[in-house]
């Protein structure tokens, strides 16, 4: 059972699209998911849903159709007062999460729209953060940055890890969410994760933004390129340089023993 | 208020019908386990549960009664009828919770406030291995009770002593009791169907509460409320409510 009142370290892994944002918060998933006694919250906020399939999990419900469901109960004059609609978020975000074992998956589906039921959106975050709380730890792969996550979930964020590839695009893209995020987290620690890295390439030559430091780099990979290929369960990767590097700098991040 | 007496009666007609039955059982809250706070933390996760009630996968059933009369409810006892947590023999079983309170000066002005204010009790009560997820329009519960609690001996009597507890720390509360059904799909069943009346003079409330115009004679619960001297007398107070303060009703 999760330690009753320590809060959670939150990793929000964000980049350029076709980075490998993707492979990477599902390896930072499995990394946190194998620790004994630590339970781990994964949230997929990008649309495609792809960090599911990643995980080897099926999705019934995002917090889109929490959202659109009860959009449709105010809709037939079922929205009740404020403490049942909390009540009524409170119970759909719990069936729309996803469990294997200590690890718990909620994906966001559709970005919310914009205008239109401020208050059930503001509920929804909330909750989504109250519920962060409940974990060790907890993986956002957001679609790009971080913003539309969620801002309760944000000011929570204790590490911003920025996927890139070796391109200069990447790491532009990279700096750029991390200006965005300086305005709107304090989290403890962030950096760069250099993805794709070919033993050709001179890691020294690499455009780092200014002020960002590198926490790691992670080689190209065919294992993983095979597993993401096959929509394979990242929790049956074997060993590989990918994973042990992610290890690696998960390990220094948490100061945690593997 | 009388609302609800009728209702009450019935509930605790039923539960004496099965004070025979094997698995039944009462007990005063003052003699059940008191039992540790879970903090902030409250999802129990699968991999962690021993017990699911209600939710998704199994029927459930939650219900909230006041009266003002101290003739229908017992202080602190707490009434289970069907196995106790740790003897039942599924993973995913039928659940009903039915708190019953007395309470002083509950009338037309306040009982709505108050109803909301003791729903949200069941949500105060934090239970270390005890999760609870209430979706009140439907009057569901989804209990997860996790292992570690069942094996160091949650039951229903700590959880209905945590339910009356938190009742009676509210100040115009006198008594309170709980019955609680646990794997007994036809009891739930029967307790919904018991409860069908006052469920809907809560929805009636529950609308003249919360819609800024609100027309009686084209409202669904008109035949309700026409039937209840105090759904009555709620209504024609908050029209006038409204009326002074400028709504376009009247």
């Amino acid at each position: 059972m999760a330690d009753t009142d320590s809060a959670p370290l939150i990793f929000a892994v964000c980049g350029k699209g076709g980075v490998g944002k993707t492979s990477v918060s599902a390896m930072i998933a499995r990394v946190l998911a194998v620790r004994p006694g630590k339970r781990v919250l994964v949230i997929d906020a990008d649309p495609a849903v792809g960090l599911a399939t990643a995980l080897g999990i099926t999705v019934r419900k995002t917090v889109d159709d929490v959202r659109n469901g009860i959009i449709e109960g105010i809709k037939n004059g079922q929205g009740g007062d404020q403490s049942q609609l909390m009540g009524q978020i409170d119970y759909d975000i719990l069936d729309a999460m996803e469990e294997v074992e200590n690890l718990a998956f909620l994906a966001i589906g559709r970005p919310e729209d914009e205008g239109c039921y401020c208050r059930l959106n503001s509920f929804l975050r909330g909750m989504i953060g109250k519920l962060a709380a409940n974990f060790d730890y907890v993986v956002i792969d957001g679609e790009a940055g971080i913003e539309q996550v969620n801002r309760r979930v944000m000011e929570m964020i204790t590490h911003l890890l920025l996927v890139t590839d070796t391109s200069v695009k990447g790491h532009n893209v990279a700096g750029m969410i991390a200006e965005v995020a300086a305005r709107h987290t304090a989290c403890r620690e962030k950096g760069l994760l250099v993805n794709k890295v070919r033993p050709s390439d001179d890691t020294a030559r690499l455009p780092v933004p200014d002020g960002i430091s590198v926490l790691g780099y992670i080689p190209e990979d065919d294992v993983i390129r095979d597993f993401d290929g096959a929509g394979r369960s990242f929790f049956s990767l074997p060993d590989c340089g990918a994973l042990g590097a992610v290890k690696r700098v998960i390990a220094s991040l948490t100061g945690d023993v593997q | 208020m009388t609302l609800f007496d009728d209702t009450i009666k019935q509930i605790n007609k039923f539960a004496d019908q099965k004070a025979d039955t094997r698995s039944f059982c009462r007990m005063q809250a003052s003699d059940a386990p008191v039992w540790p706070s879970g903090g902030d933390r409250d999802v129990v996760l699968r991999g962690d549960t021993a017990l699911e009630l209600g939710g998704p996968k199994a029927d459930s059933f939650a219900l909230l009664l006041w009266t003002d009369n101290p003739d229908l409810v017992t202080d602190g006892r707490i009434t289970r009828i069907g196995p106790d947590f740790n003897a039942v023999d599924t993973m995913n079983a039928a659940f009903a919770r039915v708190l019953i309170v007395c309470g002083s000066d509950f009338d037309e002005t306040n009982a709505y406030e108050r109803f909301v204010e003791l729903s949200l009790i069941a949500y105060e009560v934090s239970l270390k291995g005890y999760m609870m997820r209430t979706a009140s329009q439907q009057n569901k519960e989804w209990v997860r009770i996790s292992r570690e609690a069942l094996e160091r001996g949650f039951d229903a009597n700590a959880l209905g002593r945590a339910l009356v507890d938190a009742c009676c720390c509210k100040d115009y509360v006198t008594a309170a009791e709980t019955v609680m059904v646990v794997g007994d799909a036809a009891a739930v069943a029967t307790l919904r169907d018991t409860g069908a009346n006052a469920l809907q003079y809560i929805s009636a409330m529950r609308k003249m509460a919360e819609e800024m115009t609100f027309d009686c004679n084209s409202c669904e619960y008109q035949s309700v409320c026409d039937g209840v001297s105090e759904l009555k007398a709620m209504a024609a107070r908050l029209e006038q409510q409204k009326r002074n303060a400028g709504g376009t009703n009247g």
